[in-house]
């Protein structure tokens, strides 16, 4: 009986054991990068030996272990470049899914011990961080970037900068929206195909709608999703969601829940959410005609899918400029390795020619306004028909579309959502629907002054 | 001397639950004495904790979205715990009183969905009904039934029993295994001397298999009460997270999740977390009541 009795006990500890190890380490991950080795920048020897010049001020041989947590795959691409500068610093990056990103860093940072020294924050939640202090203040010692911070576009400073004007996040990246639409649908449908002439057909939102219903009766959906538009809505309020502790609604989302009914009952998109495997499949059907996304959505979503409809896209504006998302990173106050997590982010975030070489090669918009006026006179995209990206956006950024990030916008967002989905689709009233969302932001911040 | 030997070697034994005991306190102790500390505190995961004495809990006790919280995982859990617990008798009265060809085949495949992860099992039936091209749409189109293609996921009574079906589908065989472990454990001459005495099939399930399994029952009945409880995977990855449509599957575990990590408020979460400790706790005192009572009228 007792020898049954150890044995029991034995298998017991033995599954809860792995029972607790698998549930309760799951920050544990390896360290190693779990990036694929994307394809190499061609590195210009001219380039390097001119960033040689300009980096020799600054000791290039610190010699230190970085780690950095991301929840993209993006700065592992600037590794191999910043090693050519600072060969003896050893960059390990973790990727940690964005879903799963704050959950698995606020203990971290709460326990302090094992925080990484470099970690991003997604626009969703990188005013929390910010506001939080838990980055140092690049403007401080022993960064001061102050005077770095010229060439930076206002959207990445602005939403870096804490409410005492202490600047603690940068990112390389910096997300202007457009409407990526196709040129052969609309050549086919509206008879023009050019940005501009495209765009006269998007001048505001009810001129946006008269033009869905003309695609809607050729049997193309204008829309992939009307979460898509909301993107674009969300830059057209003049107050973002919290302004003093209160919540504002501003009239344009109320209008916008009237756009979500009309796009809903009428056809205007697939019907489905953003990131779904049809909303991703339309980009290589003949269903959708455009996508209202911000760069990252042109650069990882249509342009990353686009085969067959290789070369048939364009970008034109919409109804407002506007501006979206993003990542930021930031050096984690107490890190041991400040000094070597500065030159890493000053490479990833101020480093023009970095940047610029990073942009060729993937394509992605910059945060260096000098990076982005080079690459607008370099020639156009295959998959825009030959149209120039960086001109395109800088030409938004120029209008300098209304920012309105706050910590809340993440969860206050998807309320919305709910409640607009609620409405469109007949549930509850526009009263009801907006009763529902004050309520549903009521629960997740009690703090907040709802009236 | 032999006694000395064996008192010696049953001190092993400790040294051997050791570790466990160790992590447990580390691991398992601590964070629910953590949660208990949390639930009397307002914090927002990054900036010190400051006590408020039982604020929370005033909230907990008039906040509207934890009771339809709570309806929402109770209902999930019955709709799929009853018709496990039937079909697992069934299956089980099937695969012991008669001699059926390829049993092992069967039990094992009855037990397959059990070892899929909750969470990818969720995503695929969401991939199965979402859209208006998903697989189930397709499907019924092809056989022309009328309202096709249906928005699934905006209807919370489907959604909801979907969830169950889901709990169903992954949980039937693994009790279905359990019953009939506890069935083997009933002497054989038991149910010999019921057939001399005339009694059939039915009557023996009924008579005899019934109550002698019962604390097998019980124990299933409690240990799916907890899981039921705690329900997360499931329902989270079919909604990503929010447990729409109408709040229809937002089950307590997603909703202390969400106030937790989506909404930083940590200390109303652990008070949520503590709320569902109650309800366990008060549900399994229930249920060994229920066994204890059980026990005197067969005992």
């Amino acid at each position: 009986m007792r020898k049954k009795l150890v044995t029991l006990l034995l298998t017991t500890a033995v599954c809860l054991n792995i029972l607790s190890g698998c549930g309760s380490k799951p920050v544990q991950e390896e360290n190693e990068p779990t990036v694929q080795e994307e394809n190499k920048p061609a590195v210009q020897e001219e380039n390097l030996s001119a960033e040689g010049v300009i980096e020799s001020e600054v000791d290039t041989n610190i010699t230190a272990e970085l780690n950095i947590w991301s929840s993209g795959e993006e700065l592992q691409r600037f590794v191999e470049g910043f090693n050519k500068i600072y060969p003896n610093i050893t960059v390990n990056i973790t990727v940690i899914p964005n879903k799963e990103f704050l959950s698995k860093l606020t203990p971290v940072l709460s326990g302090g011990k094992d925080v990484p020294d470099i970690f991003t924050g997604e626009s969703d939640y990188v005013k929390y961080l910010v506001n939080a202090g838990v980055w140092d203040d690049l403007t401080g010692e022993p960064y001061q970037a102050a005077n770095q911070l010229d060439d930076i576009w206002d959207y990445v400073k602005d939403v870096g900068t804490d409410d005492e004007g202490a600047v603690r996040a940068l990112s390389w990246q910096t997300t202007p929206g457009s409407v990526i639409y196709r040129r052969d649908l609309a050549e086919k449908v509206l008879g023009v195909s050019d940005p501009k002439e495209v765009a006269a057909y998007l001048s505001d939102y009810d001129k946006m709608m008269e033009t869905a219903g003309i695609f809607k009766d050729n049997n193309i959906a204008m829309f992939g999703s009307w979460e898509d538009v909301m993107l674009m809505v969300l830059s057209d309020r003049s107050k973002p969601w919290v302004v003093d502790g209160k919540l504002v609604i501003d009239p344009k989302m109320e209008e916008f829940l009237d756009i979500v009914k009309e796009i809903y009952e009428k056809g205007y998109d697939l019907n489905v959410s953003e990131w779904d495997p049809e909303w991703i499949a339309g980009v290589e059907g003949d269903e959708v005609f455009c996508y209202v996304l911000p760069t990252w959505g042109y650069s990882f979503m249509v342009k990353a899918n686009a085969v067959n409809t290789m070369g048939k896209w364009g970008l034109c504006e919409g109804p407002n400029p506007y501006i979206n998302g993003g990542t930021w990173l930031g050096i984690y106050k107490d890190s041991p390795n400040k000094e070597a997590a500065w030159a890493f982010l000053e490479y990833v975030t101020l480093n023009s020619e970095a940047l610029q070489e990073y942009a060729v090669t993937y394509g992605e918009y910059v945060g260096c306004k000098t990076a982005d006026d080079a690459l607008a006179q370099g020639e156009g995209e295959e998959n825009l028909a030959g149209q120039n990206l960086y001109k395109f956006y800088n030409q938004v950024m120029a209008k300098n579309p209304n920012v309105t990030i706050t910590e809340y916008d993440g969860q206050i967002n998807t309320a919305y959502k709910n409640a607009a989905k609620a409405y469109a689709t007949g549930k509850v009233t526009k009263e009801e629907a907006i009763q529902q969302f004050k309520e549903d932001v009521a629960t997740a911040y009690p703090d907040l002054v709802i009236k | 001397m032999r006694k000395k030997s064996i008192n010696n070697r049953s001190r092993y034994g400790y040294w051997f639950i050791l570790p466990f005991f160790i992590s447990f306190i580390f691991l398992g102790l601590y964070p629910v004495i953590f949660t208990f500390f949390l639930s009397f505190q307002k914090w927002d995961g990054l900036a010190p904790e400051k006590f408020v004495a039982f604020a929370n809990f005033k909230r907990l006790l008039t906040d509207k979205v934890f009771y339809l919280s709570i309806w929402n995982t109770l209902r999930i859990w019955l709709i799929s715990f009853i018709p496990q617990m039937l079909m697992a008798l069934l299956l089980s009265a099937i695969f012991t009183m008669c001699a059926v060809k390829g049993m092992k085949f069967f039990r094992a495949i009855f037990y397959l969905p059990n070892l899929l992860t909750a969470a990818s099992v969720g995503l695929l039936f969401h991939l199965l009904f979402n859209g208006n091209k998903s697989v189930v749409n397709h499907i019924l189109k092809a056989f022309h039934v009328s309202g096709a293609p249906f928005e699934f996921f905006n209807d919370p009574v489907f959604t909801s029993n979907l969830t169950s079906y889901i709990q169903w589908w992954m949980w039937f065989g693994y009790t279905m295994i359990l019953v009939m472990a506890g069935i083997t454990t009933i002497d054989r001459n038991l149910f010999d001397a019921a057939y001399i005495d005339g009694a059939d099939r039915g009557q023996t399930f009924r008579k005899i298999t019934l109550p002698l399994i019962r604390p097998t029952i019980v124990y299933i009945a409690i240990t799916s009460i907890i899981g039921g409880m705690q329900l997360f995977d499931v329902p989270s990855t079919m909604s990503d997270g929010t447990g729409e449509p109408d709040k229809a599957i937002l089950t307590v575990s997603m909703y202390l999740y969400n106030q937790g990590f989506k909404n930083h408020n940590y200390g109303y979460s652990a008070a949520v977390s503590v709320g569902l400790f109650v309800i366990i706790c008060v549900m399994s005192l229930v249920s060994f009541k229920f066994m204890k009572g059980g026990e005197k009228e067969h005992g």
